[in-house]
């Protein structure tokens, strides 16, 4: 079988939002070639996905067809883990919600003695979250500034409460908690010759309309300009050095059509394919000189998996609530994210959304009467007038360093290569504080309701022990190359010319969604990137 | 475009059984846009059995509209298809099989009853004839609510009643408003209260 080789400046492996961001920057800022090499393909063209959603909404099909490769999946406690493997990643699917980090959570260990610190603090982040949220285009309401610190306004303005949300804003200021309305990557302008958001309610997992940000849109740009070089079905499975360790070339094979070999020779690599894909590479391309992998210097590539659990709940109160106005946009507190001195640590987000929970038409009635025609009409509003709020809380879950993701024989892809097996594990301190930190979430929702007037009618937490949510680590970024893999900007500690870029340098993964900060981490890993290369002005 | 093997075995079987249609094959499915596979169910029974378990206020035609909504969906189900995999699932799951084959199976049995009990067709019969041949049919238990998951029906009137109670037109008659959910709407008027719909104008 004949090899290509391909020669570049940069090559970054993954095409998820994080190498989104970074394609993007390098070539903007630097005068540097750029190939791109995705181990999926594209997801079609915006035209198609009024038809995607109908089908989603009316059958449950996946608008998202074939975005993974069937031989290339993990096992374990995988929960949090996505097999999406295309242009765009799992963010072709995400809600946009777009929360910033706090800074508390680069400091836990300095601060409530708990966990790590990163080599990094929001301020160093800061600059690089308002480009993310400029590339990505996002709508937001700053919050009182001592919750919700930045240093410039969000590139657009919020989207406006719902009829609904005001409502329950106006409840939980009752209770004491101010709220606003949830960042998030949908326009609430016209933003990037994209168009306003028409809140069509499915956001998750596609929005028809193309008002909510997805990688793709970068990546059409970026090729139909020129900019990169996109190769799509090629799955990169090796990593190769020479003998001073530095990264010499990647190769791969094609995923589809014929069999093929690439070899992938450039100045840098960057590894941008999310938690689980990209400590796998590593250690796959062990050697004699890397029996452990590569960048393990320090043991860790695959350790430190790091996510959050949730508890929810669903209140009944006194309010005129219309479930469906923006069924997917909701209020966000970072006050108990920002909690101050805390005896016990316990960290935490907390939304609010418009809900119609306990008013779902029903079949029989509380007797077991069958409710035909008119009857189940009438039984259904008379339901339908309690108002009702679904409440949230992701807490911080501090990591374990065997929560970790290894190489698994017992199941291979079609070269052989041993898939990942993802074992999350709580850290002791966190198995310790977990029920403390259950309770106290579901005792603040109590004295929510209480303070409405209302009733907690359903309590509701993370289903399992199999996995958390929004994952991250697994190549962890550190000042010390002895107890990380990465430094503060994702440059590899064992390779000078390696970046490992986004979600698995997490060291943490704070208690919101993390998308956000994994684009941040990866721009501000391309600015020290850049600096190799000549400016583009 | 061409025909697959799953739109061509549906059309062979509504050939099959065409001369018990009483209604046109051209329906509108549940996004409203038209459908030009013929119906799986007996079109007869089905608008039989929607004038008795949908709600009389809606009245005979938007009943009917409910029913040929129903049936197109169910005309262009197609089974084994990927579903939705989603944030946290590892799994590629898939489709349930075809459920229209059990609900005609349903629909042609109250037929039968029908005939059993009353010495004529369904459709012939009277409502409330009709709702005491179905309601032992429904699965048992107090308070409990229609499928979100149309294709887990375990009867078709359950299916009929549960795809209508998803519509957005549904739910704005539930609150009296017009939400307009899952539509695609102006951004601006998420603030205001949804409006009143008509017929609650004034009251």
């Amino acid at each position: 079988m004949s090899v290509r080789v391909i020669e570049t400046d940069i090559c970054i492996i993954g095409s998820g939002i994080t190498a989104a961001m970074m394609a993007e920057k390098l070539v903007n800022e630097r005068k540097v070639h750029v190939v791109v090499v995705e181990a999926g393909g594209t997801s079609g063209p915006l035209a198609e996905r009024y038809e995607r959603r109908r089908r989603w909404q009316a059958y449950g099909e996946t608008p998202w067809p074939r975005d993974h490769i069937d031989d290339q999946n993990a096992l374990g406690t995988a929960y949090g883990f996505s097999p999406s493997m295309n242009v765009g990643g799992l963010a072709m699917h995400w809600g946009g919600v777009t929360p910033r980090y706090s800074p508390e959570d680069f400091h836990v260990r300095s601060l409530y003695g708990v966990g790590d610190d990163w080599p990094i603090s929001y301020e160093d982040l800061d600059p690089f979250y308002q480009e993310a949220e400029e590339r990505i285009g996002i709508s937001g309401e700053q919050g009182p500034p001592e919750l919700d610190p930045r240093g410039k306004p969000f590139p657009m303005p919020a989207l406006p409460l719902s009829y609904s949300l005001q409502q329950l804003k106006d409840w939980t200021a009752k209770a004491g908690i101010p709220m606003w309305s949830q960042p998030s990557a949908k326009n609430s302008v016209p933003y990037q010759g994209r168009g306003v958001c028409q809140r069509c309610d499915s956001c998750y997992p596609i929005c028809p309309t193309g008002a909510k940000y997805s990688p793709d849109f970068t990546f059409d740009a970026l090729v139909r300009d020129g900019r990169i070089a996109l190769h799509t079905n090629t799955l990169v499975r090796r990593l190769h050095t020479d003998a001073r360790g530095r990264i010499t070339h990647a190769t791969a094979n094609a995923t589809s059509g014929p069999e093929r070999e690439t070899e992938y020779r450039a100045k840098h690599f960057v590894l941008a394919a999310g938690f689980t894909w990209s400590p796998h590479l590593l250690l796959l391309s062990k050697s004699a000189r890397y029996p452990d992998g590569l960048a393990n210097r320090s043991g860790l590539v695959g350790k430190y998996l790091c996510g959050h659990r949730n508890v929810a709940a669903q209140i009944r109160l006194p309010l005129q609530i219309f479930p469906g106005i923006n069924a997917q946009h909701s209020l966000v507190t970072k006050k108990f994210m920002r909690p101050g001195k805390l005896d016990k640590y316990l960290r935490h987000d907390l939304r609010v959304w418009e809900s119609a929970y306990g008013s779902e038409p029903r079949l029989r009635d509380d007797k077991g009467e069958v409710l035909f025609g008119d009857a189940m009409l009438a039984d259904w509003r008379t339901r339908a007038k309690a108002g009702v709020a679904r409440v949230r809380g992701y807490y911080d879950v501090l990591p374990d360093k065997h929560s970790e993701l290894t190489l698994d024989a017992s199941a291979k892809n079609r070269w052989g290569d041993p898939m990942p097996n993802l074992q999350f594990r709580d850290a002791p301190e966190s198995v310790a504080l977990r029920g403390h930190s259950e309770d106290s979430l579901r005792a603040l929702f109590r004295e929510m309701a209480r303070v409405g007037d209302g009733q907690v009618i359903s309590n509701e937490s993370s289903a399992n022990d199999i996995g958390q949510e929004h994952p991250g680590g697994g190549c962890r970024m550190g000042s010390n190359p002895e107890t990380s893999v990465v430094d503060g900007f994702g440059r590899a500690h064992d390779h000078e010319n390696l970046v490992i870029a986004g979600a698995p340098t997490n060291v943490t993964a704070s208690c919101c969604n993390g998308t956000l900060t994994f684009a941040a981490l990866g721009l501000r890993a391309a600015s020290a990137l850049g600096a190799n290369y000549q400016s583009a002005h | 475009m061409n025909e697959n093997r799953r739109d061509f075995l549906k059309r062979t079987a509504f050939a099959a059984a065409a001369s018990t249609l009483p209604l046109s094959a051209a329906s509108a499915d549940s996004a409203g846009t038209t459908s030009a596979l013929p119906p799986v169910l007996n079109l007869g029974l089905l608008a039989a059995l929607g004038d008795a378990v949908l709600p009389e206020s809606l009245g005979a035609q938007v009943r009917s509209l409910a029913v040929r909504d129903f049936a197109a969906w169910a005309a262009a189900y197609r089974p084994v298809s990927e579903e939705m995999h989603g944030y946290g699932d590892q799994e590629i799951t898939y489709t349930a099989a075809d459920p229209s084959p059990g609900w005609r199976s349903q629909l042609e049995a109250l037929e039968l009853l029908a005939h059993r009990k009353h010495r004529k067709g369904f459709a012939s019969i009277t409502v409330e004839q009709r709702r005491a041949l179905v309601r032992p049919q429904l699965p048992r238990g107090r308070g409990l609510r229609l499928p979100a998951n149309i294709v887990g029906a375990p009867h078709v009137a359950v299916a009929l009643l549960a795809h209508w109670a998803n519509t957005s037109a549904a739910t704005d008659l539930a609150y009296g408003v017009a939400i307009g959910k899952d539509q695609c709407r102006v951004l601006a008027d998420a603030p205001r209260r949804p409006l009143p719909l008509a017929e609650n104008r004034g009251r």
